[in-house]
């Protein structure tokens, strides 16, 4: 098994001048230090695909950013193997494309960049491949942006990323806002590529069911550290952290026989720039010990290649 | 006897003028909504269900034609209000909480400043008992804050307020309100509005296009597609026995009900100028279509506990399922 991505202690630190506003917010505040990633370690093997689960701020997008080189670890490394070839599928292909430029003219820049051994005519080739691996006709290669609809521009963006021949494709929510007989093709096409191309995916997603059908290995991550990581159906299935039992408790299930109490969680994730001391998610927990303040808990087995970071659970039998 | 419904909508037709000639945006809709019921209203992108709402607010921007054979709110027919009567009803009697909340505000204006606009002279103390309702006691000191100050969920929550607790309205129309959240804040928000419905009896016509949201929390559904209700039933019914194609495979396309690596399976084709066709809009993409369904317009019949708008509702349901005894 050959690792694709390893990052070890990545951490990420954004500082915040004093504020020129007027606001209280502003006033309040001066150099401050924003926590958006703090000690993240995991592995990808090739071919695979590792989801990294959790809501607004917790850190997922900025642990993409990081591996796309947009911004560089304040501490840490995050690598990949071998060729370092990735490319980026966003969330929102509206602004992902330029709406003045053809579909074709997006798929052609890629290739002028990454491909200087081609013509014309083998960029026209490869972008026919392009359009074939994601299911396009070739009219859409005048066509613009908002001739067409959300699925297919997203469709665009997968073809587009391709181009460069990639090993490892970051996928930053890429069904999010998307109707279900959309996304559940986007999901198909994800998975048909994956095992025809022998990609590694980085899957950035609050959508655990969308996680569920693609993800071999889970990050649960919560305002900037990982809380539990591991095998896909180990996490899904048997959940150990606190939070990872309150987030996938919450997500609404479509089956009215299994109406949920719908008792969430109280309050919501505090501030990154002054996180609380020893676990971050002491503030909402409902089993919180006084321990939970003092030391931030280290990560341990609570199953084979499952690891929970819980001081409730790290002298628990199971 | 049988009790007035809070709302009744029969025949709603919503026409959009546009530069390349009329488009129907919503056709044919009926359904009624009880005190204290929450009627969800599900289907994808352009589907019109956001429309309904709006036709019920008359707040269509003015290229939208609205006919209806009757829209009654509490027995008084809003087709026919003038736009004084209207205001009296926004806000007041109907509630809508927007589909998101920051771009429902002015930014630029402290949000206490926006609560006068809505709440006028009511005094702090009231206001601050509201806020404690939703769960926003830690915001009434920092209402000289501006929206951008406040997360998706703490707005939300306000907006919820104002539309559902302020002027105790008895209908509350919620746009797709939890879309925008995080999974943890949007099971607060559901439960915030299922409290409120069970505390003021209001009655609830919930716009989702995700099917989970629609499950934990209507009583009954409205599926839509391409401007049509095509099939309308008690929320177990809907999901346990979906007798339109439509519904069914929509229930299929859902990525739950399948195991890593397995392949969903999706609708082929697409809804766009479905609203046009002249027969059911569902045909060019439905695996049941016989010639009659491209050429004429089924008709909304009762079938066991659902109405369904199709030639072929049972065929549909039920090749390998027991009949439902005739209701």
């Amino acid at each position: 098994m050959t690792i694709a991505i390893e990052a070890e202690g990545l951490t990420k630190h954004f500082s915040l001048k004093q504020g020129k506003g007027s606001g209280p917010w502003f006033r309040a505040r001066g150099m401050r230090t924003v926590h958006a990633v703090d000690d993240v370690g995991f592995k990808v093997a090739s071919g695979e695909t590792l989801a990294i689960i959790g809501e607004s701020g917790c850190g997922k997008s900025t642990v993409a950013r990081l591996l796309l080189g947009l911004t560089e670890p304040t501490a840490g490394s995050i690598t990949i193997s071998g060729e370092r070839r990735v490319q980026l599928v966003a969330q929102n292909p509206w602004s992902a494309l330029n709406r003045r430029k053809t579909i074709g003219h997006a798929l052609n820049q890629p290739l002028l960049i990454h491909r200087p051994d081609l013509d014309k005519d083998g960029r026209e080739a490869r972008v026919q491949e392009l359009l074939d691996l994601t299911g396009l006709p070739s009219d859409f290669l005048l066509r613009y942006p908002a001739d067409v609809s959300g699925g297919e521009l997203q469709r665009v963006t997968i073809a587009r990323a391709l181009a460069a021949q990639p090993r490892v494709l970051v996928l930053d929510e890429p069904t999010a806002s998307l109707d279900v007989s959309v996304k559940a093709s986007l999901v198909n096409l994800l998975c048909d590529l994956r095992d025809d191309l022998g990609l590694t995916y980085l899957l950035i997603t609050h959508e655990i069911d969308v996680a569920r059908l693609l993800a071999d290995q889970v990050l649960v991550m919560y305002l900037g550290h990982v809380v539990e990581s591991g095998d896909a159906d180990q996490v899904f299935d048997n959940p150990v952290h606190p939070y990872t039992r309150s987030l996938l408790d919450s997500v609404p299930v479509p089956d009215p026989r299994r109406r949920k109490e719908l008792l969430p969680l109280a309050g919501e994730v505090p501030s990154a720039v002054d996180p609380p001391s020893g676990c971050r998610f002491r503030t909402r927990c409902p089993h919180v010990l006084p321990k939970c303040a003092e030391t931030r808990p280290t990560a341990r087995e609570s199953g084979e290649g499952h690891l929970t970071a819980c001081h409730l659970t790290a002298w628990s039998p199971s | 006897m049988t009790t007035e419904p809070l709302l009744s909508v029969r025949d709603l037709d919503v026409l959009f003028d546009t530069a390349r000639g009329r488009v129907p945006a919503v056709r044919g809709v009926s359904f009624e909504l009880a005190a204290g019921e929450v009627f969800g209203l599900v289907g994808e992108s352009g589907s019109g269900k956001s429309t309904v709402l709006s036709a019920i607010m008359r707040l269509l921007p003015g290229v939208a034609v609205a006919n209806a054979s009757q829209m009654n709110f509490q027995g008084s027919d809003l087709m026919s209000m003038s736009a004084g009567q209207l205001r009296g009803i926004r806000g007041t009697g109907i509630g809508l909480i927007p589909q998101r909340p920051m771009t429902s505000l002015s930014p630029v204006t402290p949000l206490r400043k926006q609560l006068r606009w809505f709440l006028g002279d009511m005094p702090q103390s009231e206001i601050v008992d509201l806020l404690d309702q939703v769960g926003l006691r830690a915001v009434a000191e920092r209402l000289d804050g501006y929206p951008f100050e406040f997360s998706g969920g703490q707005l939300q929550r306000l907006l919820i307020m104002l539309a559902a607790l302020a002027r105790r309205p008895s209908l509350l129309l919620a746009d797709e309100p939890t879309t925008t959240l995080d999974a943890t804040v949007q099971a607060q928000v559901l439960r915030l509005i299922l409290d409120l419905r069970d505390r003021l009896g209001l009655g609830v016509v919930f716009v989702s296009h995700d099917l989970g949201v629609i499950a934990q929390v209507c009583d009954r559904v409205g599926v839509m597609y391409a401007g049509r209700l095509v099939e309308a039933a008690p929320i177990g019914e809907l999901f346990d026995n979906p007798r339109h194609p439509y519904t069914q495979a929509l229930l299929r396309a859902l990525p739950s009900r399948y195991k890593r690596g397995e392949r969903i399976k999706v609708i082929e084709g697409t809804a766009a100028g479905a609203n046009r066709l002249p027969g059911c809009a569902f045909a060019p993409r439905c695996p049941r279509a016989e010639a009659m369904c491209r050429e004429q317009e089924p008709e909304t019949r009762s079938v066991g506990g659902a109405l369904v708008r199709c030639h072929f509702p049972e065929d549909a349901a039920g090749a390998n399922k027991p009949k439902e005894a005739a209701a």
